[in-house]
């Protein structure tokens, strides 16, 4: 069994058994408490607004815990920059047969515009159904890889470089801009007032939106984004 | 046995199974793999803890897992760009197991 070679028999015994009693002593805890948590209503969640932010969930991320949200796309922020200094030759393409592959390109022409559109319908429907700017993000991510994996060159749309930078900073900046618009004209650090409520969750939710699918595609495909795609080359390793 | 007390037991047994993988394995990516299987566990008991008798769930707990999820991605991008960085330099991450592990 490979899993002895590093660790000694103590040490696997005792990650065992320190498993074994984390499960049985958290189950028995939550199975006295389940019942009763579940038993009673939510306390009302203190959001207010215009009516236009009806999916609860949405109004939570931004207004009862929007200082969470800030520091999450913070999180995504970082995870990006740190990957973008690793190093651009991060994949080992030596072995593979050079091929064109048309079936993908072909589904990359074809999906990824419908991609584009429904991220942006995510992002809409978040006000009012499940979908929001993280959502949204996430698809606009699985669209930018698929583009670089199916062409290497996804996007004319970007130039490359300084825009992909500040595509990645503006959905933390913008966060942190209202905030502290929201400090200065209305008193309290991202509480935003109910009549700007609707312009200025917009405004934070696209720029959001853009910065999660820019990041996260950066961390999949391992910080070139606009470079030639990765797979279809034998032995020559990108510069 | 209510739906939110099977959700909570499979979450919680999600998260030892991962827990033991994080630590057991010798395999970076293998424990990486372990550390979003306790993820997803921890993330089950707080959607199961959200259940609410009208139907209509607690949002908070809710949002938390989305915050959290966007989290893990994000760290897991993170870490496989280091795995794989370490690689590109020589050292194979404990991946002895020839099995792609």
């Amino acid at each position: 069994m490979t899993q002895a070679g590093h660790l000694g028999r103590l040490a696997m015994l005792t990650i065992r058994s320190v498993g074994a009693l984390v499960v049985a002593g958290v189950s028995l805890r939550l199975m006295a408490v389940v019942d009763e948590l579940s038993g009673h209503e939510a306390a009302a969640p203190a959001v207010s607004g215009d009516g236009k932010l009806s999916n609860p969930v949405t109004a939570v991320l931004l207004q009862q815990r929007g200082y969470d949200t800030l520091l999450e796309l913070g999180v995504v922020l970082v995870a990006g920059l740190i990957v973008s200094g690793l190093g651009h030759a991060l994949l080992d393409a030596g072995g593979r047969q050079r091929q064109q592959s048309p079936l993908l390109s072909a589904l990359a022409q074809i999906l990824v515009p419908v991609g584009v559109v429904f991220a942006a319908y995510l992002l809409w429907a978040g006000a009012h159904a499940p979908g929001g700017a993280f959502q949204a993000g996430a698809v606009l991510a699985a669209m930018l890889v698929l583009a670089h994996i199916a062409t290497g060159d996804p996007a004319r749309i970007f130039a490359r470089g300084r825009r992909e930078e500040l595509a990645a900073v503006s959905g933390f900046a913008t966060f942190l801009a209202m905030g502290v618009v929201a400090q200065a004209l209305w008193g309290s650090f991202l509480g935003f007032p109910d009549t700007y409520l609707g312009a200025i969750v917009l405004a934070i939710e696209v720029m959001a939106t853009l910065a999660i699918g820019v990041t996260l595609a950066v961390l999949v495909v391992g910080g070139d984004l606009w470079a030639p795609g990765p797979s279809f080359t034998r032995g020559d390793r990108r510069p | 046995m209510t739906p939110a007390t099977l959700y909570v037991l499979t979450g919680i047994v999600l998260f030892g199974l991962g827990l033991h993988g994080s630590l057991a394995h010798e395999s970076a990516l293998r424990r990486l793999i372990a550390l979003n299987v306790m993820s997803a566990g921890i993330f089950l008991v707080l959607v199961a803890l959200a259940l609410r008798p009208s139907g209509a769930p607690d949002p908070v707990p809710h949002a938390m897992v989305l915050t959290g999820l966007v989290v893990s991605v994000s760290a897991t991008g993170l870490a496989l760009g280091l795995i794989r960085r370490l690689r590109s330099l020589g050292d194979d991450a404990g991946d002895t197991e020839r099995d792609g592990g």
